[in-house]
């Protein structure tokens, strides 16, 4: 006869106590650190980040550029990106949708121009400037060369949003909290912001010393230290107050155009391919690093307007432009858009580019040959003509191998800035200029329809709409989608 | 902890009596065959002896005399009074037909007896699974489980299927239900086998449309012995906060005490296609021309075939006719003597698919061992190891010109596609699109390519009871459970370089490994003090505490390799390389306290705990969140028998719970990207997805009311239960505005609510020494609400949620006030609605001078229409059938299972495939429109925006299972010098009755998902299996 008492009882939760110990009492256990991604904490803890986050802001920089290249390739005519899967990535940037009978790009479609990459770039700028303001190590010659460094990416980030979005305004601040919306500022503010970051930076690469506290890779040879970076630095200044000075900037503005390019890394006397090539690119290559996504190696969707080949002037052999020769690849298997039930949406192409021939091409930012036709787009306005037509006949004969151009002082300003543009448009060919200069000297009309009538008219957007997600999440507090005019800016 | 010690202190002391032992036989009432492994033991007590295979028994009772209870499954119990000078004590049982007999789990080491159950059932015996066989378990679980929604994802051999219990609970979180096998917490995860590196469905190296096969399809469903599904939160509770999609409990079968029996099955198949669609009957090459595109070639060939009349190839009907045999071996034997007993099993299943070179092979091995080790310690192991191949050709989305029906959706069927090609020795080249690369010819490319997913998985599992303390009216029981299941998956694909399809993405020749590893440990800790007091106030009060320890670690890599050289088929030296390596590890550690009371002579139950857990996925990793679950129930049996005799039983049972399901991985760490290299040089960049340290379980409460009655003398027995659940905390992807610079934060921000009503009938209209007819009938129901939202209204995305097309072809959408299960999708509306300046929506009045509404497919044009997201159907069925009808004559049984689904729509995107390719084979029939042909007709509506034509109402009667079994007479068996032979011939997906019009409304192109299972592109036909089984009993 045994018995069944309490202390027989608590002595048996003994053991079970132990156990539920064990599984209950080491919380420790459950911290285990994630595998596949750097916490922020144990990044920036650590001495080699500082590279990393510098070699971050160019990776996100160089995402940004094809994306924009290809959409201001297609809204202004040089090229389609014909996915047969997606007809809708063609349709949409020709065609978009009709809203009170006007026809607009769709914010929520596959026209949206780019936006979101820019943004991205602009949060890692404003974490970077705070990493360098906290940086142990860095002298302050050192800081002040990182500062001017970022913020001439940030000002080219906000340039492209100005260039594509234009009257719509734009958002130019990063608040550190992400659900704190910054407000829409006009176009106005929007360059005069853009104009200011760069030469903010301009005055911190001056004070930067001989070198940058990090490396920058293969595509900024030649502009690599401080000093030479401000010579790039000028050049996108250059570019960024020619924009302003089309949107209402005007003269002031091309003067400040002017100025820019003297100290840049202007070449007027270019006669060569090599010096006409001479500028900022970004690199390439096969992974780990990124493979150029519009070489003709890999890209089979992207294809060249028909307009090149009809519009390319004849060398003096009766050959074409040597531009043409040289960027545009022949006889492509034809292609077009999607054919509706209406009719083809696009006109059919068989011509490609040949400007990018590998996965490891690289995608220029900016080239002396751009800076020669701003100068002259800037002379032009500058009642300088006969230097902005001697400027363009350089970049004409030198360039694209044609005779001497016909033009003279005796023709219109109109007569000779469609001259810089014919030469602007095949000498920056899938550079994203060619929608962006129409738009700014007015001529969009100018730029070719492959449809012109019917459901399937195709027409040219003005304006890149702000994103449908970008709108969706201001919409929930009221008054963020205004900007400064209370013009609804997710509905312009 | 506190409970048990108040429990504890509180007991009286007790005296142990002196004891004696008697013996005795169980039988079968009637036939007076012996039941083996009945348990006998005295009533109240936890634990028995069981009878040997002559159905005897030896057990040790109080001298003075009691009463004793044998039960044994199958059987209804019976107890009786042993006076104090009877020596043996013999029982005959009654079949317990309707099932009113067992226990049911609840809790990590204890269970009730299923007439006390307190929530409702859903149990699946051995015999019920296996009528027919299955590609895998889901498929035998398929209308048996009142409540579930049991859906095949394709026709893919092998695997692919999804169970969903009452409803989807979460948009974002895990979705599938909690299996447990023998206490072991097993994987059931979805890893797709790479098939897109091939098809290209989506941009990366795997998608979720690679027909994907869940893991759960490793488990050898003839090694199960019970299914137990806990649905309510009260039920799953004790799993805490991974239980809101209920758990399915798996019992393998054990060892039976006696000589060793062995038993071997062997079946032969063969499968045919359940529907094929057929294709458009072209007459003359002006018909077919509009559908040629711009290729010469392709006109040439028209032009060349169709000089008078187009000749006809139908190409599926020749493309799915592989009806190559399957075959599946079984092998087990069972034993015991003394304390030790045995149960083993071998499998080999090879199934064949309608594709050619598809199928599965699955080749498994079990042991389970039972051991007792004196008067105290049992110990139980559980091994199994098996080996799972599939080969599952190709099906659903496709961007490469590879999915069979792509092509047969495109391509005129005017051309002998199996001809070859003469110049170059192989099958003839796809015409279509200029014979370029965006196309292929299936037959080529079927016989050319390979797509396999090999899994080795090993699972192990040890239980340990101790008896602590065992007396007359206080029983304590400690036990561990502890186990492994892990598995190692190889996908493999290969597309060699002179595929038609090859060039179109700009390299030639695509190979791809990838290997997934999980492990899954975990742990148990319980002790379980039960007190049986012999009064009828309190017939018995059971205490369990415990605790868990779990790990769950997946860590899968993959390599693709594009442009190889010639015949090369390892994944290294291609010109373009992607590599992908993630790992996924959870740990979780949980304690609870459960009590179970039974009184009033056993007809009230009650039962409540609690369980708290705490997670390595919480943003808060020490916090432990609690989970309570109460439920009561109460049968009434004398007052009413008392009033009539058609009434044998009546229980009520009410509970409520509260379960959850954990955040999703690495929700919640705040990280920095490292992007790829830009000139040599690593990077970090900002995660677009900002980590949230205040995630925290989605949490779901719910009260379920419920019926039980049993009538007419066993004849008929009822079951209803009602259910609502709220689901709060749901995680739900907070948007952050694109100009922040980060895309957004997963937050939680969600309430949704199910209502929903299951009820069961069973009813034997026949039972006679030689007939037995049974009959189940289930009906389940249920709607859901978005209640609350913290964010815009969104289209579910992502691994758990699903994926859609997008609004042109129909998909769900998360809105508040509304049914997550409803189909959006782009319908015109007579005019546009606007929003003021501050974003808000205006109503427009159309020219019709209505306010804007929806123009239907056929009506007349109204001017200024624009084309909505809208609501068109929803894809949740009004309610599921299923009807178990099982006969018995004599040695003859039939059993056939047949599955009802009331409406749920479906996205039909096979059959737009079909009408763009001018390809349908009803393309050419009268439709709304005088004008148009019915596939003009669909796809003239499409093209303008109206998706309506292709969101295809989803009903069907299906035939799922059929069995036909003879019993042969003992000398047949003895021929075979078996003891028992039976010969079957089985079917599985017989018939389908459905207006749908392609393959199956079941499928879905994504897979397992939360939302958007209504997706059917282009997938692999459903298909009907035949199998002739013959078991031999040794």
């Amino acid at each position: 006869m045994t018995s069944f008492h309490p202390t027989y009882a608590v002595r048996s939760l003994l053991p079970i106590a132990a156990l539920l110990a064990v599984s209950a009492c080491k919380a420790s256990d459950l911290e285990i650190p994630n595998p596949n991604n750097a916490t922020v904490a144990g990044a920036v803890a650590d001495p080699t980040s500082f590279q990393l986050l510098a070699s971050g802001l160019m990776l996100e920089q160089r995402a940004t550029r094809p994306g924009m290249i290809t959409y201001a390739g297609v809204l202004g005519r040089e090229s389609y990106t014909f996915q047969p899967s997606e007809g809708r990535n063609v349709t949409h940037p020709l065609i978009g949708i009709v809203v009170n009978g006007v026809q607009k790009l769709d914010p929520t479609g596959f026209a949206v121009a780019p936006w979101a990459g820019e943004y991205n770039l602009l949060r890692d700028i404003f974490n970077f400037k705070k990493t360098i303001a906290a940086h142990p190590t860095l002298t302050a010659t050192q800081k002040s060369a990182s500062l001017g460094f970022a913020q001439t990416l940030e000002a080219m980030m906000l340039l492209e949003i100005a260039q594509t979005r234009d009257t719509v305004g734009a958002i130019v601040e990063i608040k550190e909290n992400p659900t704190d919306l910054a407000s829409f500022v006009s176009r106005d503010s929007t360059y005069k912001y853009v104009l200011n970051t760069f030469d903010a930076a301009y005055t911190n690469l001056t004070a930067g010393g001989s070198a940058f506290p990090f490396n920058l890779h293969s595509g900024f040879a030649g502009f690599n230290t401080p000093a030479t970076f401000a010579q790039f630095n000028r050049a996108m200044k250059a570019k960024a107050a020619a924009n302003y000075a089309t949107a209402g900037g005007g003269l002031t503005a091309w003067t400040a155009t002017l100025s820019a390019l003297g100290s840049s890394f202007l070449n007027g006397a270019a006669a060569t391919r090599a010096a006409f090539d001479v500028g900022v690119y970004d690199p390439y290559a096969a992974s780990p690093d990124v493979p150029n996504p519009l070489t003709q190696a890999t890209n089979t969707t992207l294809y060249a307007h028909m307009s090149f080949l009809a519009d390319a002037q004849l060398k003096a052999d009766g050959t074409p432009d040597n531009r043409y020769l040289a960027k545009i690849r022949t006889g492509l298997p034809s292609r077009q858009g999607p054919v509706t039930t209406d009719g083809p949406t696009t006109a059919s192409s068989t011509l490609g580019f040949s400007i990018w021939p590998t996965i490891s091409s690289t995608i220029p930012l900016i080239r002396n040959e751009e800076l020669i036709l701003l100068r002259a787009e800037a002379r032009l306005a500058t009642g300088d003509k006969l230097g902005a037509i001697s400027d363009l006949n350089n970049v004409r004969m030198n360039s694209g191998g044609l005779p001497p151009t016909t033009l003279t002082v005796a023709n219109t300003d109109d007569q000779v800035l469609m001259g810089i543009l014919y030469e602007k448009r095949y000498s920056t060919m899938m550079e994203g200029n060619r929608w962006i200069d129409m738009r700014r000297y007015g001529k969009l009309a100018l730029l070719p329809l492959d449809v012109t009538s019917g459901p399937n008219k195709n027409f040219v957007a003005r304006v890149s709409p702000i994103p449908a997600a970008e709108c969706l999440v201001r919409a929930k507090s009221t008054g963020d989608l205004l900007g400064p005019a209370g013009q609804n800016n997710c509905a312009p | 902890m506190m409970l048990l010690a108040i429990f504890a202190s509180a007991v009286p002391a007790l005296l142990t009596a002196q004891t004696r032992e008697i013996t005795g036989r169980v039988t079968q009432a009637g036939s007076g065959a012996p039941i083996t492994e009945a348990t006998v033991g005295l009533l109240g007590a936890q634990i028995g002896v069981r009878t040997n295979e002559r159905g005897e028994y030896r057990l040790k009772i109080p001298a003075a005399g009691a009463t004793v209870l044998v039960r044994a499954i199958g059987f209804k119990r019976m107890s009786a009074q042993v006076s104090a000078s009877q020596a043996t004590a013999d029982f005959a049982l009654d079949k317990d037909v309707l099932q009113l007999e067992g226990v049911t789990v609840t809790g990590q080491a204890t269970t009730v007896d299923r007439r006390n159950a307190s929530t409702a059932i859903a149990s699946v015996s051995a015999e019920e699974l296996m009528t027919a066989p299955a590609k895998s378990l889901e498929g035998n679980l398929a209308g048996k489980v009142v409540g579930a929604t049991i859906s095949e994802n394709s026709g893919v051999p092998g695997g692919g299927m999804q169970i969903q219990i009452r409803g989807a609970t979460s948009i974002l979180g895990q979705g599938d239900p909690l299996y447990v096998v023998d206490g072991i917490i097993v994987s059931n995860a979805s890893i797709p086998g790479g098939l897109a590196s091939i098809s290209r469905s989506s941009g990366s190296t795997s998608s979720t449309q690679d027909q994907v096969v869940n893991r759960l399809a490793d488990f050898n469903p003839n090694d199960i012995e019970n299914i137990e599904v806990l649905k309510s939160a009260a039920a799953t509770a004790i799993y805490g906060s991974r239980a809101t999609n209920g758990v399915v409990v798996i019992t393998t079968k054990k060892g039976r005490a006696g000589a060793t029996r062995f038993n071997v099955t062997q079946r032969v198949g063969t499968q045919r296609a359940t529907r094929l669609l057929g294709s458009r009957q072209f007459s003359s090459y002006a018909q077919v021309k509009p559908y040629l595109g711009s290729s010469l070639q392709a006109d040439s060939v028209a032009k060349a075939n169709c000089v008078t009349a187009c000749p006809f190839y139908d190409y599926g009907a020749q493309f799915y006719n592989n009806t190559s045999p399957s075959y599946e071996t079984i092998l087990s034997s069972s034993g015991g003597s003394g304390n030790t007993r045995f149960f083993g099993s071998l499998n080999d299943r090879q199934s064949k698919g309608i594709e050619f070179n598809t199928g599965s092979r699955r080749t498994s091995g079990r042991i389970n061992l039972d051991q007792t080790i004196g008067e105290k310690l049992t110990v139980s192991l559980g091994v199994d190891f098996t080996h799972n191949l599939t080969a599952d050709g190709l099906g659903n989305n496709d961007n490469a010109g590879t999915s069979p029906l792509y092509t047969y959706a495109y391509a005129p069927a005017i051309y002998d596609l199996q001809q070859i090609d003469p110049v170059t020795g192989r099958l003839v080249r796809m015409f279509m699109n200029g014979g370029g690369s965006a196309t292929a010819n299936p037959f080529d490319v079927i016989a050319n390519i390979t797509n396999t997913e090999d899994t080795w998985r090993q699972s192990g599992n040890v239980r340990a009871g101790y008896a602590l303390y065992t007396g007359a009216k206080n029983n304590i029981q400690l036990s561990f459970i502890g186990g492994v299941d892990r598995y190692q998956l190889e996908g493999q694909q290969y597309s060699p370089n002179y595929m038609q399809y090859e060039p179109g993405d700009g390299f030639l020749g695509t190979s791809q490994i990838l290997t997934a590893d999980s492990r899954f440990i975990n742990q148990s800790f319980n002790a379980v003090w039960t007190m049986t007091p012999g009064i009828r106030f309190l017939n018995s009060a059971q205490t369990s505490v415990g605790g868990t320890i779990e790990t769950q670690l997946l860590n899968q890599y993959q390599i693709r390799m594009r442009g190889l050289t010639p015949t090369k088929v390892t994944a290294s030296g291609g010109t373009d390389i992607a590599t992908a390596n993630t790992i996924q590890e959870f740990r979780d550690q949980s304690k609870y306290v459960n009590e179970q009371i039974i009184a009033l002579d056993e007809k009230l139950a009650i039962s409540f705990g609690v369980r708290a857990d705490r997670g390595s996925a919480n943003g808060d990793r020490s916090k432990f969140y609690a989970f309570p679950k109460f439920s009561t129930s109460y049968r009434f049996v004398e007052p009413l028998s008392r009033l009539t005799s058609a009434i044998d039983e009546f229980k009520l049972r009410a509970s409520f719970g509260q379960s959850g399901n954990r955040p999703t991985y690495g929700v919640r760490d705040v990280t920095i990207a490292g992007g790829s290299a830009i000139g040599g040089s690593g990077t970090l960049t900002a995660s677009s997805v900002l980590g949230n340290p205040d995630i925290k379980p989605e949490v779901m409460n719910e009260q379920e009311y419920g019926i039980d009655a049993a009538l007419f003398h066993g004849r008929v027995s009822l079951e209803m239960s009602h259910y609502e659940r709220v689901i709060k905390d749901l995680l739900v992807t907070f948007p952050l505005p694109q100009s922040s610079g980060l895309s957004s934060q997963t937050i939680n921000g969600g309430q949704m609510s199910t209502r929903g009503f299951e009820a069961g009938m069973n009813l034997v209209p026949l039972s006679t020494k030689n007939t037995e007819w049974t009959m189940r009938t289930t009906y389940q129901h249920n709607v859901q609400v978005v209640d609350a939202l913290a964010v815009p209204a969104f289209n579910p995305t992502g691994a758990n949620a699903g994926s859609s097309f997008g609004s042109a072809y129909g998909h769900n959408r998360i809105a508040v006030g509304t049914r997550p299960t409803l189909i959006w999708g782009n319908v015109p509306f007579s005019c546009v609605n606007t929003t003021n300046p501050t974003g808000q929506l205006v109503a427009g009045t159309g020219t019709d001078g209505l306010p804007c509404h929806r123009i239907y497919p056929g009506d007349a044009a109204v001017a200024g229409s624009v084309v909505r997201d809208s609501i068109i159907a929803d894809a949740n069925p009004i309610g599921q059938v299923s009807f178990l009808n099982s006969l018995r004559y004599k040695a003859f049984s039939v059993t056939a299972l047949v599955d009802w689904r009331i409406a749920g729509y479906t996205s039909d995107m096979t059959k737009n495939l079909y009408d763009e390719g001018g390809n349908s084979r009803d393309f050419d029939a009268a439709s709304p429109v005088s004008t148009q042909t019915l596939g003009q007709f669909r796809y003239g509506s499409f093209s303008a925006g109206n998706i309506s034509p292709y969101i295809d109402l989803g009903s069907f009667v299906k035939l799922r299972e059929v069995n036909v079994a003879f019993q042969a007479p003992e000398a047949w068996a003895a021929r075979a010098r078996a003891r028992e032979m039976r010969v079957s011939f089985q079917a599985r997906n017989l018939l389908m009755k459905s207006n749908y019009w392609s393959f199956d409304p079941e499928f879905n192109n994504f897979g397992n998902t939360n939302f958007n299972r209504f997706i059917d592109l282009a997938p692999y036909p459903s298909n009907r299996q035949f199998f002739l089984s013959v078991d031999l009993g040794y």
